[in-house]
């Protein structure tokens, strides 16, 4: 589930998260966070909810370049939305980010499957988030429904 | 520093400017490449941290924007983004960016970067410090510049200056009729023109360097003189010194020449050559020595002849025409107020004395009675040979009887002459100045009347022509 490597004390109180089934990437990259806020829980739970209100629309946006095969924007929306995992430490999501680019580069079809496949890393982001940010919301938004 | 974040993910926005404030700079965030290109046109930052991908305006478009500037204004440009190939890298350095940083963000990293980033800003600071020095000593160097071209251009014209006046002192100095020399302080020769070369029958090239007195030789430049040049080399000057050696005559002037700050150089003498001039002048002085001697000579001469002229040559007194003058003299005199007695005196029996006894006898007979009147005569009184054996007297300031109260005593020295042949007298006629003899004829005629009237009575007396006058009467 999380990174073995460069483990930091846990000082933000937030619960690790449980393992991604299939994958074995962590959900999230809690050493980066917490090197990246400082040990600020109440920072990074803001950035859960930037990053929560953020990815539903990419993930919309990624999902409709699928599906008409616009790759350019396909590939442009995945890489935005690498970057955007990787700022919040999503190391999950952003490892499928990266198989995706590569498809898209390297001409790979299964590009359904990993699309599922970072819907349901972004599922644990946010039952993480749920879990250890009461007061952020998660919300899917229309993916959240597309998804259930 | 104030930093601008450039970021279309608010998610990496947000960890941006937390990142960045952290490290205790402001921020300044941005959600597009227009937004940021917008604001930074209106405040330059010291720092951009950009992110790559962004719509409309992507982060390499924006280093190229800020880097177009070119306003002087350093602006230290991170690229941060989820592109990862080395590639990326080499594109975003040649679209401008100063650094580069791959997500998710290593905080240690972006620490690094903004020390690297307060260095190199300092750096700028400093450099910009400098070339505002730079630029201000090239502005002190260009001024000085324009100066020493100025001095430059005023050093070619007084050269220009110095080599005209070198020219025409050269000039002047060789064409001077007059043989002119410079000596330097120690009285060696420096300059030596054409002309003296031919006074002095040295050449210029043996002249220059040698001391002025081997080149003069001491007859001519002595111990005197030397000094006279050493004083012009102490600032005095001489003009027309006249200096020779025994052969030739020169006229010598000399002054002092002035270096800089006024300190005396040497001296300049300039040499004429007078012995043409001096030998005439001489000549002329002899000559006039000469003619002196001539004038003098010829004065005695006029003198004596003057004398002759007035003098008898017979008896050495005054004759006939010195008699006229002085009796003029002596009428005008007397018409002033002054008496004036005249006497004629004949020597008795003359003609028969010298018929008997011979004319040298005579002679002597004439020469004696013309002794005794004159040594016998007043000091203002005057004795004339009349002519023949008569003699004419003039009293001065006497009347009639004063004038034969002299007469009385001549006649009687006349007659006490001795004389070997026989006795000597004379005959006296007297007259004075008067209403009726007021001029010389008239008064002569009366004393001659009387004369006569003393041959007449017997000879050998004093007749008055008032008595005779009035014996007629009688």
């Amino acid at each position: 589930m999380f990174s073995e490597q460069n483990q930091p004390r846990n000082t933000t109180g937030i619960t690790p998260p449980s393992p991604v089934s299939g994958g074995g990437e962590a959900v999230l990259d809690l050493a980066y966070l917490y090197e990246v806020s400082g040990g600020d829980k109440a920072f990074i739970c803001d950035l859960a909810a930037e990053f929560l209100s953020t990815v539903p629309e990419l993930l919309s946006r990624l999902e409709g370049a699928l599906r008409t095969s616009d790759f350019p924007t396909a590939g442009r929306t995945v890489h935005n939305l690498k970057g955007c995992c990787r700022s919040f430490g999503a190391v999950g999501m952003s490892a499928v980010c990266v198989r995706l680019e590569e498809s898209l580069s390297g001409g790979v079809l299964d590009l359904p499957g990993l699309f599922e496949e970072l819907l349901a890393c972004f599922h644990e982001v946010q039952e993480f988030v749920g879990l250890n940010c009461p007061e952020v919301r998660p919300s899917l938004g229309g993916l959240q429904e597309d998804a259930a | 520093m104030r930093v601008l974040v450039v970021d279309d993910s608010r998610v990496s926005a947000r960890v941006l400017e937390h990142a960045i404030r952290e490290l205790g700079h402001e921020v300044e965030v941005c959600y597009s490449g227009p937004e940021a290109w917008s604001l930074f046109e209106r405040e330059r930052f010291p720092v951009v941290v950009t992110d790559w991908m962004m719509p409309d305006l992507d982060g390499p478009e924006l280093c190229r924007r800020i880097r177009g500037l070119g306003d002087g204004d350093f602006t230290y440009i991170i690229m941060c983004t989820a592109k990862d190939e080395k590639s990326d890298r080499l594109a975003a350095t040649e679209a401008g960016a100063d650094d580069y940083l791959s997500k998710p963000l290593d905080r240690l990293e972006l620490a690094s970067r903004f020390l690297v980033a307060e260095r190199l800003l300092g750096m700028q600071v400093t450099l910009a410090e400098r070339n505002r020095q730079l630029v201000e000593a090239n502005r002190v160097l260009e001024s000085q510049k324009l100066e020493l071209d100025a001095m430059l251009r005023r050093l070619e014209s007084t050269s220009l200056i110095a080599e005209v006046s070198r020219n025409r002192f050269s000039q002047l100095f060789e064409g001077l009729p007059v043989a002119c020399f410079t000596i330097d302080s120690h009285a060696v020769i420096f300059e030596w023109n054409s002309r003296a070369e031919i006074m002095f029958g040295v050449r210029s090239f043996e002249a220059v360097g040698r001391p002025l007195r081997s080149v003069l030789g001491s007859s001519l430049l002595t111990a005197q003189r030397m000094r006279n040049v050493k004083n012009v080399l102490k600032g005095k000057v001489f003009h027309d010194q006249s200096w020779d050696d025994g052969n030739r005559y020169f006229l010598v002037s000399a002054l002092p020449l002035y270096g800089l700050e006024s300190t005396i150089t040497g001296g300049i003498l300039t040499v004429v050559d007078v012995t043409r001039q001096q030998r005439a002048e001489e000549q002329i002085a002899r000559q006039l020595r000469e003619l002196n001697v001539a004038h003098e000579e010829l004065r005695v001469l006029n003198q004596r002849l003057a004398a002759l002229a007035t003098t008898d040559a017979l008896t050495g007194i005054p004759n006939h025409r010195a008699l006229q003058d002085r009796l003029s003299e002596m009428i005008h005199a007397a018409d002033r107020g002054g008496g004036l007695g005249l006497a004629m005196v004949d020597v008795d029996h003359f003609k028969l004395f010298n018929d008997e006894f011979g004319h040298q006898a005579g002679d002597e007979v004439l020469k004696a009675v013309a002794s005794t009147l004159r040594d016998k005569l007043r000091r203002n009184d005057f004795v004339a040979r009349y002519g023949g054996e008569e003699f004419c007297i003039l009293f001065k300031d006497v009347d009639e009887a004063k004038a034969k109260e002299l007469s009385e005593r001549l006649r009687r020295a006349i007659a006490q002459l001795p004389c070997e042949h026989r006795a000597i007298t004379a005959s006296f006629g007297v007259a004075s100045f008067g209403p009726k003899t007021r001029n010389a004829a008239m008064l002569l005629r009366a004393a001659d009347e009387a004369l006569y009237a003393a041959k007449e009575q017997g000879r050998n007396r004093v007749v008055a022509y008032s008595e005779m006058n009035k014996a007629d009467a009688a």
